[in-house]
């Protein structure tokens, strides 16, 4: 899967819960912006059924869930888990 | 009229303090005379199958002994069902580490008598890594994470979304059920934090701090324990959690004589046994012995007892204290409030959630409208 595409996903769903307009740097902590831990659930969900995985129990801490980074390295770890790949190889360019 | 604390608190500490202080002839003829009044501060305070045990060398009162008895029977048969349900998950764990906590163990250990605490969940402490497996094995022997409906008798299966509720905003995972050969619903909680989801500071391996787990044998089942030092922490973790959390205490009471009297009877039935210099180790190494020192002060302001002012002599020296927050309850920073009432008022009323009602932030009304709304 594309960076490009994880990341769009992603913000599709940022920019319509957390009412942004504008770049997200990926370091800044989203919990500031209003990411709450009901609209983290939200987000998890969302993911889960935008990219068909499901996340393991271990990586369900709403620190995962924090920045955009994180949120990329969480779901590139499940995604890894899914296809048996790496976490750095699943995730491309 | 009576002090029901007072004559409750004396009647106990007359099982383990000296000199042994036992009721005059007026004070007995005094309970006769309100009954009915003690009655209800046993059942608010959620006591009776204590009173009515410690009551029986005086004679036979009305109620207490008998609504009394009738509950520590019904506690000893439900510990003997869970037993029993226990068995065939027991059969099933193999290795998986985990230990059970609370419950039917706990009562045993605390009271020596398990008729005189109930339980309700059977709870498992398991790290995280390690839940996927827990929650395959339960899967198979056929629990459900949902909730069972006493009227329509039917377990609904919890949504994707309450499982994470559970997982990413409290200590355990969703909780499993299923219904016994009986028809009786048996519940399953996974804790995978030793404090709560509010304590962002918690960085605890579960399986480390399980490791040295004790096998305890009740009715021919091996249950994996914590050694007496790290059950007596839980414990105390669990307690605190319940005395200041905006939720429980909102819910209904949570800060009662049957939660103190857990700590007290553990300590007194177990105290010879319990090395205290690795308690208070663990205490610190987890950095927790703020919530220990909070437990044990209200413990000791309701008993007052000779030994239990030496382990809070150690507590002080190792700096776990801190008065100014005694008088304050929330589990996070952002939700902490000082009481506007004193310990023994809060202790007594039949109305905690009216105490705390005026000081709760719309956030925190909010947060207790969701729990409310999952049924935790």
């Amino acid at each position: 899967m594309e960076e490009k595409y994880l990341k769009k996903v992603i913000m599709t769903f940022l920019f319509k819960e957390l009412s942004h307009s504008g770049e997200l740097n990926e370091t800044v902590s989203l919990i500031e912006l209003g990411l709450d831990s009901i609209k983290v659930i939200q987000l998890v969900v969302y993911l889960e059924t935008e990219l068909n995985i499901t996340f393991d129990d271990e990586d369900l801490l709403l620190a995962n869930f924090k920045t955009i980074e994180l949120i990329i390295k969480t779901t590139a770890k499940t995604l890894a888990k899914t296809t048996g790949e790496s976490p750095e190889g699943v995730i491309s360019k | 009229m009576i002090n029901c604390q007072e004559i409750i608190v004396k009647i106990i500490k007359a099982k383990f303090e000296k000199p042994r202080d036992n009721l005059t002839q007026k004070q007995i003829q005094d309970l006769r005379d309100n009954e009915e009044e003690l009655y209800f501060y046993c059942e608010e305070q959620k006591i009776l199958p204590i009173v009515y045990i410690l009551l029986d060398k005086y004679g036979i009162f009305n109620k207490i002994t008998h609504l009394g008895k009738k509950k520590y029977l019904i506690n000893k048969v439900n510990h003997f069902q869970k037993l029993s349900d226990l068995k065939v998950l027991y059969n099933s764990l193999g290795n998986l580490p985990h230990v059970t906590i609370k419950g039917v163990g706990f009562a045993l250990i605390a009271f020596k008598d398990f008729g005189m605490r109930s339980s309700s969940d059977m709870d498992f402490i398991v790290d995280k890594a390690k839940l996927k497996e827990f929650k395959r094995i339960l899967t198979n022997l056929g629990y459900t994470q949902g909730k069972y409906n006493i009227k329509t008798r039917v377990i609904k299966s919890f949504s994707r979304e309450e499982c994470l509720f559970y997982e990413l905003n409290t200590h355990q995972a969703a909780p499993f059920v299923k219904l016994n050969e009986k028809g009786i619903p048996i519940y399953i909680d996974l804790n995978f934090k030793l404090t709560w989801a509010e304590n962002q500071l918690e960085d605890i391996i579960l399986d480390d701090f399980i490791q040295d787990s004790a096998d305890l044998t009740i009715n021919e089942l091996q249950l994996k324990m914590l050694p007496l030092e790290k059950m007596l922490l839980q414990i105390c973790l669990h307690h605190y959690r319940e005395f200041n959390s905006i939720y429980l205490i909102y819910k209904g009471n949570s800060i009662n004589l049957q939660r103190f009297c857990d700590i007290y009877f553990f300590i007194m039935n177990n105290y010879n046994k319990i090395r205290w210099d690795y308690f208070i180790n663990i205490s610190k190494k987890y950095n927790l012995g703020y919530f220990v020192y909070y437990v044990f002060y209200y413990t000791n302001f309701i008993f007052e007892s000779k030994k239990l002012k030496l382990i809070i002599s150690k507590l002080e020296l190792e700096d776990f204290a801190n008065r100014r927050s005694l008088n304050m309850f929330g589990l996070s920073e952002i939700e902490r409030k000082k009481w506007s009432v004193d310990f023994s008022t809060r202790l007594n009323t039949t109305d905690q959630k009216k105490l705390i009602f005026d000081s709760l932030s719309s956030p925190d009304i909010k947060k207790i409208k969701t729990l409310e709304n999952l049924g935790i």
